[in-house]
């Protein structure tokens, strides 16, 4: 389990355990994602706190995963790394993602 | 992209760093040994994490492209520091890689092309992102072929202040 999830009424928040987000531990991120689409959750946070690295395969799940969720409220990122910040800026990432938020409150809002 | 290089008084020669298996788990690996290489020195533009990110993205390139995701292959890494720029080479035993070539010698580039905004995130690409950060990474990036091996080596443009470091440490 390289992914904690944390699911109250349609809210999830998804903790990568892992510091590293990369190809290896893609696929079970997205398995996550679908697990708590599946349990009715629309808003996905995803807490990004351990994470300190990120490659290009890390980055396109959390895209497609970003798709998947449009028609709700897409992913949400908190806590990202100041390193992981510049690889989203690298890629212009930081245009479709807030990176500047904060862990959500118990009611789900998101803290700049 | 390009580099001017002046002509080294003795060119250094390649150095094995290691060798890994074709699996992603194994890639980790090779990230923290060229960090501890790249850590030795400092760079005029890019860090030690984007030299890794680099590594990471070329390593798994040749595990999905070379390799089919299929372990059991070998992977080497080398690198060669000169007093201008610091090489790494991924060095596989997979076929040819026209698609990389292509991508490699594309003068687009791809990720300063994208206009990104909330109302066009459906053409985003899900994947395919590497090859793009390997080049926006690097300052040089070359495919070649030798010993029916593909070798994929990117090139890290030192500062002056690096060449001092690297001198005091060696």
């Amino acid at each position: 389990m390289n992914y904690a999830m944390e699911i109250s009424g349609n809210l999830a928040t998804i903790t990568p355990s892992n510091n590293r987000f990369d190809a290896y531990l893609a696929p079970e991120f997205r398995d996550t994602v679908n697990d708590a689409i599946e349990k009715s959750a629309t808003n996905i946070t995803v807490d990004m706190r351990n994470v300190l690295f990120i490659d290009s395969s890390g980055l396109g799940s959390i895209v497609s995963c970003h798709k998947l969720l449009q028609s709700a409220n897409g992913i949400q990122l908190v806590n990202v790394n100041k390193d992981v910040r510049e690889i989203f800026r690298l890629t212009h990432m930081d245009k479709i993602f807030d990176l500047n938020q904060c862990s959500p409150d118990q009611d789900g809002n998101l803290a700049a | 992209m390009t580099i001017k290089t002046e002509p080294a008084k003795s060119e250094p020669s390649h150095q094995k760093l290691l060798t890994i298996d074709s699996e992603l788990s194994q890639v980790k690996i090779a990230a923290k040994a060229v960090r501890k290489i790249s850590n030795s020195l400092s760079f005029k533009s890019v860090d030690s994490g984007q030299i890794e990110l680099a590594l990471v993205e070329s390593v798994t390139n040749c595990i999905e492209h070379s390799y089919g995701y299929q372990s059991g292959n070998l992977i080497d890494i080398e690198y060669k520091i000169s007093d201008v720029e610091l090489e790494v080479s991924v060095i596989d035993d997979g076929p040819p890689a026209p698609k990389l070539t292509s991508k490699l010698a594309s003068e687009t580039d791809a990720i300063s092309q994208l206009n990104l905004t909330e109302l066009n995130i459906d053409s985003l690409p899900d994947s395919g992102w590497g090859v793009m950060l390997i080049k926006s990474l690097c300052d040089n990036v070359t495919y070649s072929r030798g010993n029916n091996r593909n070798i994929l080596t990117l090139i890290f443009a030192l500062s002056p202040r690096s060449k001092e470091s690297h001198t005091q440490e060696a």
